[in-house]
């Protein structure tokens, strides 16, 4: 069993006019979330906290109230997210103001010695551990997909396309593909969850660095969004990061 | 059917908003839908995004921050019976159907 400490910063940065960005930090759950809306008026700003919202209570009714219904928690975080982007496509239906709306999002799911990691679209998932930083998410990016076919190579490809056409959000069609994938976890592990408002203002290694530097926790977290606002703050920034430790046995 | 919005004043309900429009601000300022009297609260202090049985709570940026069942937020999904408080007012938040469309 592993101890989780999480912490979360969030903020417009030094363009936008609204945050449209939604995170979450369920400690209790395991459940950890990072969603970056997009559409015309505040439309992105909905769709973000929908999505964090029917996450969460989609994942608190499977793991609390329906106890052994669930079969795996790969299984629970794509339906909960199968779940948040319904909502998001019936209300974007419904309201023209909120027609078209719809979200990135990267989330973790902890349990005993594993998590699972979910994502649609341009928001990341990272961990540390030994020093290293490894990028656990593949972004559903046109800029992506050209450079995984062989199409491009990565300087190729940010010439042809911006990073930020995604290929894939949620609310946008009725279904959407999901990517899961699961992974054991260590002690003093540290993973990190991101809009794009941070990878396209700073690069791997500084996050790295700021993730090995002396702060606490929050401490990191704050400095991310503080270094992504210095390098532009072109778009909003948002950032959850959970530490794993290993809990002082009980006698 | 829409939700609403409950003026509380020494444990009574003295006023309600219905919320009708996309977008509801609450604030000091002469044109919010849902005006305070309270030297506490920003001119435009918070808004209330409607979308068909769901309502969503925004801060605008004020100044002594929006608290929803005791914890300052920047943004969230509003649950029928949440308590919100700016400034030295309390308001709760009544879901159009007693079920929200995203359940608990």
């Amino acid at each position: 069993m592993y101890a989780l400490e999480g912490a979360c910063a969030s903020d417009t940065g030094r363009v936008r006019e609204h945050n449209e960005d939604s995170t979450a930090a369920e400690k209790r759950l395991g459940l950890f979330i990072v969603a970056d809306g997009m559409g015309g008026y505040r439309a992105g700003e909905v769709a973000s906290a929908f999505a964090v919202t029917t996450m969460v209570r989609s994942l608190r009714r499977q793991l609390y109230e329906l106890d052994g219904r669930t079969t795996s928690m790969g299984r629970a975080i794509k339906d909960a997210l199968l779940r948040a982007n319904d909502h998001i496509f019936r209300s974007a239906q419904s309201v023209d103001e909120y027609r078209g709306m719809g979200t990135t999002i990267a989330s973790l799911l902890f349990h005993d010695d594993d998590v699972c990691i979910a994502h649609v679209g341009d928001c990341r998932a990272y961990r540390l551990r030994d020093g290293e930083l490894r990028q656990l998410t593949t972004d559903h990016t046109v800029h992506q997909e050209l450079i995984d076919r062989g199409l491009c190579t990565p300087e190729e490809a940010a010439e042809v396309v911006s990073r930020s056409v995604v290929t894939r959000a949620l609310g946008i069609d009725a279904t959407v593909n999901v990517d899961v994938s699961e992974q054991s976890i260590q002690a003093n592990d540290m993973y990190l969850l991101c809009s794009d408002g941070l990878t396209d203002m700073i690069d791997d290694e500084m996050i790295r660095a700021t993730l090995q530097s002396n702060k606490s926790l929050n401490g990191k977290a704050s400095s991310l969004v503080e270094l992504a606002n210095d390098c532009g703050g072109q778009d909003n920034v948002s950032v959850v990061l959970v530490r794993t430790a290993v809990p002082l046995a009980p006698y | 059917m829409y939700g609403k919005i409950v003026l509380v004043v020494d444990g009574k309900a003295k006023r309600e908003y219905l919320l009708t429009a996309n977008t509801a601000v609450i604030g000091r300022g002469r044109e919010c839908n849902v005006r305070l009297k309270d030297l506490a609260a920003s001119s435009r202090h918070a808004a209330i995004i409607s979308v068909r049985r769901d309502s969503i709570i925004e801060d605008l940026g004020s100044t002594n921050g929006t608290y929803v069942n005791g914890t300052a937020i920047s943004k969230r999904v509003l649950s029928d019976g949440d308590v919100i408080e700016i400034g030295s007012n309390t308001m709760v938040y009544q879901s159009a159907n007693q079920t929200p469309e995203i359940p608990d």
